[in-house]
């Protein structure tokens, strides 16, 4: 129980402590936005929780899979458009809330399921803070390290591609309700890095790494990434006389 | 030229998303999955049906198939697995990794499971 609470934390809080670094040292956000961001969080997951069951039997049992795909490609646009000058808090509100709302609905669904056998709690509450901690550390290296490059292009481009990796979730998912079809994998990197293993798990959450990605996946990823990367050049060559003004950070 | 553009799209997705695939039905009870192997053809997609038959949600998870679907108590739920190659893919429920654990047997033509699903 206690191992197995730390791999779930880590799955779902990686993805959020990347993104909360990434969003603080490539924008400056105003704490008014963050408790904003906080708030969206909140009411969104705990939507999410509440009506996961219905909305699992939604459309043939597809429709759980079908809002997670509506979330991504909503975080995904706000994403691009929040590449525009001056960036405006809604659109890194709007990028921001589905991706941590839809992880922490994951672990949420865990914990009311497991939490409420009182012999269970001391597990999950370790397993809790191991995960979380593990998260933390990672998300505050990726911060000292990045923190000289804050307002450079490659913090932008870098940002942009992990919200191409979320978004190209997307085909998983589609995958699964039987909307696109499963192809051969182009490649079998599992040898080097394995998708369960610690690596992979980073890795995935940074950069949307599979171990063993279909044609569909991959083509995708690579679109996702192109349009988000224009995007970043764009905003850093074309508008970037803004900043001048003090209106990027 | 849009609209029949996006008109033929949603066809082709309504089409292949009503189309009827081969079913394989999983239970999962006591944390377990019944039946542990489950044996598909090469080259088909497949519709699994889990069924939980338990209290508890327990979560499908498998790297290999790269599928993850929350499974409710006394609840079921379908995913699409392949079309696949010949090979096994393994799964495991991710609330119960070290009980619930099974693996799909994908069999090369002419290729026979030992027993029926």
């Amino acid at each position: 129980m206690l191992i197995n609470t730390v791999i779930l934390m880590l799955r779902d809080a990686l993805p959020i402590a990347l993104l909360i670094s990434f969003m603080l040292l490539a924008f400056r956000v105003e704490h008014r936005a963050i408790w904003q961001l906080a708030l969206a969080s909140l009411i969104t997951t705990a939507l999410l929780v509440l009506s996961r069951n219905t909305v699992s039997d939604l459309l043939d049992g597809t429709g759980y899979e079908w809002l997670t795909v509506m979330l991504l490609v909503v975080a995904y646009v706000s994403a691009l458009a929040s590449m525009k000058s001056p960036v405006q808090s809604h659109y890194l509100i709007l990028t921001a809330a589905p991706i941590i709302s839809l992880h922490v609905a994951d672990f949420a669904l865990y914990l009311v399921a497991f939490g409420s056998h009182s012999e269970r709690i001391p597990a999950i509450f370790i397993g809790s803070v191991l995960g979380c901690g593990i998260s933390l550390s990672i998300a505050i290296l990726l911060v000292v390290l990045l923190a000289p490059y804050r307002t450079g292009l490659a913090l932008r481009c870098l940002w942009m591609l992990f919200m191409a990796a979320q978004a190209s979730d997307v085909i998983p998912q589609l995958q699964q309700i039987g909307v696109i079809d499963e192809t051969s994998p182009l490649w079998n990197s599992s040898a080097l890095v394995s998708d369960a293993s610690e690596y992979g798990h980073l890795l995935n959450a940074l950069m949307g790494y599979e171990s063993q990605p279909g044609i569909a996946y991959f083509a995708s990823w690579v679109c996702l990434v192109v349009v988000a990367q224009w995007f970043a050049l764009r905003s850093y060559f074309l508008l970037r006389p803004r900043a001048a003004e003090g209106v990027f950070s | 030229m849009l609209r029949v553009l996006l008109s033929f799209c949603l066809l082709i997705i309504s089409v292949d998303v009503l189309a009827a695939r081969p079913e394989v039905v999983v239970r999962i009870k006591d944390n377990l999955f019944h039946p542990a192997n489950i044996y598909v053809p090469a080259d088909k997609k497949i519709k699994l049906t889990i069924v939980n038959e338990d209290d508890e949600p327990e979560e499908f998870d498998s790297f290999a198939l790269n599928r993850e679907k929350v499974i409710f108590g006394q609840s079921k739920a379908n995913i699409f697995i392949g079309p696949l190659s010949p090979g096994r893919y393994p799964f495991f429920g991710q609330y119960h990794p070290t009980t619930a654990q099974g693996e799909v047997i994908v069999l090369a033509p002419g290729e026979e499971a030992p027993d029926a699903n």
